[in-house]
């Protein structure tokens, strides 16, 4: 085995280039902002009219909720699905892949639609535009736990913001977020109940080993 | 460093201001850990006899005589990820390779390992972060015993390789190189797989359909296909001088994946503390090491969970973990990280061909061309010099070559 030099043009330039005409100008991430708290989207994946998402709030509580919405034919509008409750310290932060399918359809089906939740989707955020790691979750206080069904969403990512477009006095009265009732005392979870615990935020990297600095 | 992009260094010298004292100190840790003499001297007769009582003659030999480096082996193996499915026979081929250059090599510790794409939508899931932490504790249980001069990481996959390499940092004072198996070859592209998905969500198509399609994805050993975290932390760990320049994508079957793994052990015994080339794990991960992978990742449009870890590495490392959050922020919505990749829209096929294993290197590479030597140890992005047969390592800093408009 040898190593030798690696080329240095592309071999194939609709997958790799140099940075003289790059696929985009910027990185495919970018950082959110707003009365939400932080959050992340992945963009390179995201049309270009589709990153400026402004819709009303559809809030569910477990990713499983979503099928009986799509099935009932309730989520046929433009929407912001908000997922919450699925942050590290709710429920050890699990990804959400169970939502893609759904929101890809409605997408295709000429919707705007768009995604903001607590917990992770990992490498398949893909084409619809999704914020994702929200901090603070909703377990620690964080306002998506106070969003409610037809407030409106602005998801914007070219500039970088996430805002709920409601009042704030009208959200400050409104009641802190109830984590649901379902015990996980199944298939091994019960036995990292004090580590879930333990975990800090997604921005600090939701472990239990260290404290955020 | 006249060449670098300014926010590249801005961000660097940035996380290393904040990074203070927490750095000096972790720094120190390891400076005072360093001897000259294979790790194992420090141990009483009693706790070396047990360390080599199930070990063949010729390897308890050179256990004894302490001229030798012992290196450890931490495994994620099971059969539950296609992707360390392979390294059933690694441990084998490590230690011959290692008896040949007159080494040992020991598995010092079998971690857990997840599949996320087996517990997805499922209970298991909400176990799947946490068991990133486990693996680092168990990484430490293993090196625990005191015995090794060097670690060979067996991890690929979404938690592991984070876990692996917080476990690792905290044995800062050891060479750590991690021995990746290799992607899966193609299977059914990613478009099809998605619109087969939809059509079931839509009740289109049953579901032996769904599974057919499945399984056409998801159909031998290796990383899964698409360029999610797995592959993500390949091309991290390459930046970050913690893996074999190129060695990420060669297929498990294919003949180089072993010499690439032989290659692998008899690196990590050129850079222990016996030798003159020392490199231990805590000096090579710095900030700089950090930068390079979060450039080379938002460059690829790589997955979004692997910008998860670094926060915690860098804690692992005395570099302050906000100060990274910030730096891959700022990197991110920087217009000079451009987007050099389509490797998840447009490359229906993912790891097949010679042409993909230069993925790495073609990535890595316009980058380097502005870099000047930034000094300080371990691997960073390889620098290629035709037709020799040694590896040289050479650290450097990643960069655009073009400013910010």
């Amino acid at each position: 085995m040898r190593w030798q030099q690696a080329p240095t043009a592309s071999l194939d330039d609709q997958v790799l280039r140099a940075g003289d005409k790059p696929f985009s100008a910027e990185g495919g991430l970018k950082l959110l902002t707003g009365n939400l708290g932080r959050s992340v989207i992945k963009t390179s994946a995201v049309a270009l009219d589709r990153r400026l998402i402004t819709g009303p709030a559809v809030v569910i509580e477990h990713q499983d909720e979503l099928d009986a919405l799509f099935a009932a034919g309730d989520l046929n509008q433009d929407c912001v699905v908000v997922v919450r409750g699925q942050g590290p310290k709710a429920n050890g932060m699990p990804e959400l892949h169970k939502l893609t399918p759904f929101l890809g359809a409605l997408q295709d089906q000429g919707y705007r639609v768009a995604l903001v939740t607590d917990g992770r989707m990992s490498g398949a955020s893909g084409k619809v535009p999704a914020a994702i790691h929200l901090t603070p979750e909703a377990l620690d206080g964080g306002l998506i736990g106070r969003i409610q069904n037809g407030d409106v969403i602005c998801l914007d990512s070219d500039a970088g913001e996430l805002t709920v477009l409601v009042d704030p006095d009208q959200m400050s009265e409104r009641p802190d977020w109830q984590p649901s009732t379902r015990v996980a005392n199944s298939c091994g979870r019960q036995l990292f109940n004090l580590n879930r615990a333990q975990l800090n935020c997604a921005e600090a990297g939701a472990t239990y080993l260290f404290e955020a600095v | 460093m006249a060449d670098l992009n300014a926010t590249v260094l801005a961000v660097t010298q940035a996380i290393r201001d904040r990074s203070q004292p927490l750095r000096g100190l972790y720094l120190q840790q390891i400076k005072d850990a360093k001897r000259d003499q294979p790790r194992r001297e420090q141990l009483s007769c009693g706790n070396l006899a047990h360390g080599f009582a199930a070990c063949g003659t010729e390897d308890k030999q050179r256990l004894k005589l302490m001229q030798s480096s012992n290196i450890a082996m931490v495994t994620a193996y099971n059969d539950m990820l296609s992707a360390h499915q392979p390294y059933e026979t690694y441990p084998n081929q490590i230690k011959q390779a290692l008896s040949a250059i007159g080494c040992t090599g020991q598995i010092a510790a079998g971690v857990p390992a997840m599949c996320d794409g087996v517990t997805q939508g499922r209970p298991g899931m909400e176990l799947s972060l946490m068991s990133r932490d486990l693996i680092a504790q168990c990484t430490a249980l293993g090196l625990s015993h005191e015995m090794f001069d060097g670690l060979l990481a067996l991890g690929v996959c979404d938690k592991i390789v984070p876990g692996l390499l917080m476990g690792a940092l905290s044995f800062g004072h050891l060479p750590t190189i991690f021995v990746p198996a290799g992607p899966m070859p193609s299977g059914l592209p990613n478009k099809e797989k998605q619109r087969i998905r939809q059509q079931f969500a839509r009740g289109e198509i049953p579901r032996e359909a769904l599974l057919e399609a499945e399984s056409a994805s998801y159909h031998s050993a290796g990383t899964c296909t698409f360029y999610g975290t797995a592959n993500s932390n390949q091309v991290m760990l390459e930046a970050m001088g913690l893996q074999l320049p190129g060695s990420s994508f060669i297929n498990p079957e294919d003949p180089l994946r072993q010499l690439l793994t032989q290659a692998a052990a008899e690196q990590v015994t050129r850079i222990t503390a016996l030798g003159s080339d020392y490199r231990p794990i805590g000096a090579v991960v710095d900030e700089r090491s950090i930068v390079n992978a979060v450039v080379a990742l938002l460059a690829s449009g790589g997955s979004t969970p692997a910008h998860h870890p670094f926060d915690r590495h860098c804690a692992r490392c005395g570099t302050h973990p906000e100060l990274v959050g910030f730096c891959r922020f700022v990197l991110g919505g920087a217009a000079f990280v451009q987007h050099l990749s389509q490797w998840r829209r447009r490359c229906e096929s993912f790891s097949c061909g010679r042409r993909h294993r230069l993925f790495v290197p073609g990535t890595l590479n316009p980058r380097l061309d502005a870099c000047r030597c930034a000094g300080g140890l371990g691997c960073g992005f390889f620098r290629l010099y035709p037709g020799t047969l040694r590896a040289r390592w050479r650290f450097a800093l990643a960069a655009s070559t073009h400013r910010v408009a």
